[in-house]
């Protein structure tokens, strides 16, 4: 009864072949390599901008920081300028209200 | 003949793998009659079949570079044909007596065959739950044994050996009880 069974349950799940049409609709379905090379140039081309825009932002904001150490310097600079002048000012009033004591 | 054709298709694999789509048309022809023959089986209706083989065709396009031999390509494609099948009728209603086998494609019928028997054991066929039905498929009609079953849907080998037992009981009682009624 089982090799009976087993036999008629081989032949009745057999299936035929679905045909070159079924292949060919397999393959229409594929990818293909144009889009596949459309989209790898695309996909290189984004990266390259992505770069090309992280270059720039790094560029922009070491030359910032360079500006702003420069002002600082240029500020600390006035800065001593001013407090030597007046320390030489402070002297020469110094002089001359010795000057009119005497 | 069968180490030619095991070397062809060897070949086929790795020009295939190199982007030869005429290769890969090749790999399709070969394995087609098997891929879709499951799906039928396994879904009961034709264009749900199709579907579902085109489907395992296009992720071995993609897949191709993990494949590493004709035989691993055979198993590769079983594996992926029985899941995908097994998750689409879990999403899905079952398949009832009443609109069995509407769609169902039958091989050409042999001369000896009983027709009505062959659709009565179709019909059994379709009423197993998933994994018991993909257990007799790779059984009865891609002829696995119960080890490389155990392998290709990853469950034991004594829970593919318990399906095969409860599915032929189940087919068995059917006729036994047809036999009793008549």
């Amino acid at each position: 009864m089982t090799e009976e069974l087993e036999k008629e349950l081989r032949r009745s799940l057999r299936v035929d072949d679905p045909g070159e049409l079924f292949t060919r609709r397999v393959m229409q379905r594929l990818p293909h390599e144009h889009r596949v090379a459309s989209r790898r140039w695309l996909t290189w081309s984004a990266g390259l901008a992505a770069s090309l825009l992280l270059v720039f932002g790094i560029r922009q904001q070491v030359l910032e920081q360079r500006e702003q150490a420069a002002g600082l310097r240029a500020k600390q600079e006035l800065l001593e300028a001013l407090r030597v002048t007046s320390g030489k000012l402070d002297l020469a009033y110094q002089a001359v209200d010795k000057e009119n004591e005497t | 003949m069968l180490l030619q054709a095991a070397n062809n298709e060897d070949e086929d694999l790795s020009r295939a793998q190199r982007g030869d789509r005429q290769a890969f048309a090749g790999l399709v022809r070969t394995h087609q009659r098997a891929v879709y023959g499951l799906a039928l089986r396994m879904l009961n209706r034709a264009d749900l079949a199709e579907e579902l083989a085109q489907d395992v065709f296009l992720k071995l396009f993609h897949a191709l570079r993990d494949v590493t031999s004709a035989d691993h390509l055979k198993f590769w494609l079983r594996r992926v044909t029985a899941n995908l099948a097994i998750d689409r009728l879990r999403q899905k209603t079952p398949v009832t007596a009443q609109d069995f086998p509407a769609d169902a494609e039958p091989a050409a019928p042999e001369n000896d065959a009983d027709p009505l028997l062959q659709k009565t054991l179709q019909r059994l066929v379709a009423e197993l739950a998933p994994q018991a039905r993909a257990v007799v498929l790779l059984r009865y009609q891609a002829d696995l044994d119960p080890l490389d079953i155990a392998e290709v849907l990853e469950m034991p080998v004594n829970t593919v050996k318990s399906h095969l037992k409860r599915s032929l009981d189940f087919m068995r009682d059917h006729f036994a009880e047809g036999a009793h009624h008549d």
